[in-house]
């Protein structure tokens, strides 16, 4: 009897060390003749397995962990969604479920995100060029995760490329018209690298802000959170390298890079052989300037349109006026230089944009006009003399 | 949040982003730990669990599932875990231990009555659990947990707690033994 109920206990040890995948060879064979042997063990065995089985529920993995996990199913989902559209037609515009897939953690009213997908042959190389975009139209802002988990907010009317081959295999590029705020998730093996007109800019786990806009002349970086190195060229094709530390950031006049505008209004007509060529262009004939190192007091001037703030401080109202275009997807006309001159400084959160004119009008003297697609502001006389009886006053 | 199952179900099956990932944060350590439970490999473990989320998405419109959300998880990582080892059996795989599992396939996959995972795997029956763990001895539970939810052998257990082996034996013993009390009555 006693003999019996330890030989008990030794088979339980055994199942339970089968089950924790610790049995050699020899038990295992033994506990399957156990098993054999009658119903009843065959039973107790069973009822050992469910109980094991059944106990996995609880486990909970680090978030991080799982979070990760998330973020690589995420990237599954869309890699199949391109493979299974690929198969069909050559280029698609997806603005429903699968982009909202990418579009994580905060969800942004109006944000819609382009993948514009290619496979096409491309230059003398002959290579496959499995490029990825994701696109912000003008009036909307888009969230995109990397495969590498990195986070980019881009900002209205911004294109992101990537070349899924090569994203990731030594370093991590990506190729930016507009402006992005990268969280570039860590990775010491894998520098993080955003070409943006002719920088080059290179991070490992840090926060930073890129604006590079067609329209615009400067690109300008800057750095909130850990180092990043911007490498360009200057005027006299003199290369240089800048290493910014936080709360510094970097313009550079990199010239009018005008096929990008054209990219910007319908990237699926510009083929990527042809935006390569002539980007390539864009580099040999842009008279680069020396870039400037500003020392910032605050840096949410610069990265706050992510975050659904807009935070201007002595901007001039021609400059408000490029950024509300974008923003709200409408040309905005002048008819007078005068007006283009005044300076604004306030906080934007989610008005509209007629909210924003109001307020513009508040501390300039103008009139707006809103037409199809299409602001005009003009300087009324008459409130400009009352605006400045009110200056001289004070 | 704490949804329903059929809530979960429903919103996924209208292409919910939220529900959906919520499923995921609820369910995949388990399932992760489940699959392992078979492939032995943490790396195949989390691949079958992933798949079987994007199976999930990918035909949300069209699958019809009879038994809850959580059950029908574990029923597919399980058969994955099945086919997968089926199709490796014949290669020569560096991930899982093929030869190894070959040995003990047949009691891995034995046989189990199809019930057991609407029965076994709900909330209710995960709390139920749960509570029989949070009752054992001190000791009894944090070898347990980190036998069962750190994946540690015996002679890790011991060292990592500076007991003897044959104490880590008995409480394993011990705390399955309260576990199956629980189960049985179920059965």
């Amino acid at each position: 009897m006693k003999t019996g109920k330890k030989s008990n206990a030794d088979q339980n040890d055994l199942i339970i060390r089968f089950l924790n995948g610790e049995a050699s060879d020899q038990e295992i064979t033994l506990l399957r003749e156990w098993i054999n042997q009658s119903a009843e063990n065959r039973e107790e065995f069973i009822q050992m397995k469910i109980s094991w089985m059944a106990s996995v529920q609880m486990q909970k993995c680090n978030p991080d962990d799982i979070q990760k996990a998330l973020l690589q199913l995420n990237h599954k989902i869309r890699e199949r969604g391109k493979i299974a559209t690929e198969r069909r037609i050559h280029r698609l515009r997806y603005i429903s479920k699968i982009a909202a897939a990418i579009i994580l953690f905060i969800s942004i009213g109006s944000a819609g995100t382009y993948f514009l997908l290619k496979n096409k042959i491309t230059d003398s190389t002959v290579r496959s060029d499995n490029t990825i975009h994701v696109y912000a139209p003008k009036g909307s802002k888009a969230i995109t995760i990397l495969p590498d988990g990195t986070k980019v907010w881009l900002n209205a009317g911004t294109d992101i490329m990537y070349n899924t081959s090569l994203f990731g295999k030594n370093e991590r590029q990506v190729t930016l018209i507009g402006e992005g705020f990268f969280k570039v998730a860590t990775n010491p093996d894998k520098p993080f690298i955003v070409n943006a007109k002719n920088l080059k800019i290179r991070a490992l786990g840090t926060e930073f802000n890129v604006k590079a806009y067609p329209e615009e002349d400067n690109v300008e970086t800057t750095l909130i959170k850990g180092i990043i190195k911007v490498d360009g060229k200057d005027r006299n094709k003199k290369p240089f390298s800048i290493t910014l530390k936080p709360n510094q950031q970097i313009k550079f006049h990199a010239g009018k890079a005008t096929i990008n505008s054209v990219v910007l209004t319908d990237p699926g007509k510009v083929g990527i052989e042809k935006l390569r060529e002539i980007k390539l262009e864009n580099l040999i004939t842009d008279l680069a300037m020396s870039p400037v190192i500003n020392n910032l007091e605050r840096t949410d001037l610069y990265t706050s349109w992510k975050d659904e703030n807009w935070i201007f401080k002595g901007e001039k109202i021609s400059e408000l006026a490029v950024l509300l275009e974008r923003r709200f997807n409408v040309k905005i006309l002048f008819n007078s230089e005068e007006l283009k001159e005044y300076r604004f400084t306030g906080t934007f959160h989610n008005e509209t944009l007629e909210q924003v004119l109001q307020v513009l009008k508040l501390t300039a003297p103008l009139q707006y006009e809103i037409g199809k697609g299409t602001v005009t502001l003009k300087l009324d006389s008459k409130l400009k003399m009352k605006y400045n009886k009110y200056i001289d006053s004070e | 949040m704490n949804l329903r199952d059929d809530d979960m179900l429903k919103g996924i099956s209208r292409g919910d982003r939220k529900i959906y990932d919520l499923v995921f944060k609820s369910y995949y350590s388990g399932l992760c730990a489940f699959a392992n439970d078979y492939l032995r490999s943490l790396d195949a473990a989390r691949e079958i669990s992933q798949d079987v989320f994007l199976y999930l998405w990918e035909n949300r419109s069209k699958l019809r599932i009879k038994s809850s959300l959580k059950a029908y998880l574990y029923r597919s990582v399980h058969n994955r875990c099945l086919n997968y080892i089926r199709d490796n059996l014949t290669l020569s795989h560096k991930e899982i231990r093929v030869d190894q599992l070959k040995k003990q396939a047949d009691l891995l996959f034995i046989e189990i009555p199809e019930d057991v995972y609407d029965k076994f795997f709900s909330e209710q029956a995960e709390q139920e659990l749960e509570t029989a763990i949070e009752l054992l001895p001190e000791q009894c539970k944090i070898i347990f947990r980190l036998c069962r939810y750190e994946n540690l052998t015996y002679p890790e257990i011991a060292k990592r707690l500076n007991i003897s082996p044959s104490t880590v034996k008995t409480q394993m013993s011990r705390a399955m033994k309260k576990l199956r009390e629980k189960i049985k009555r179920y059965l």
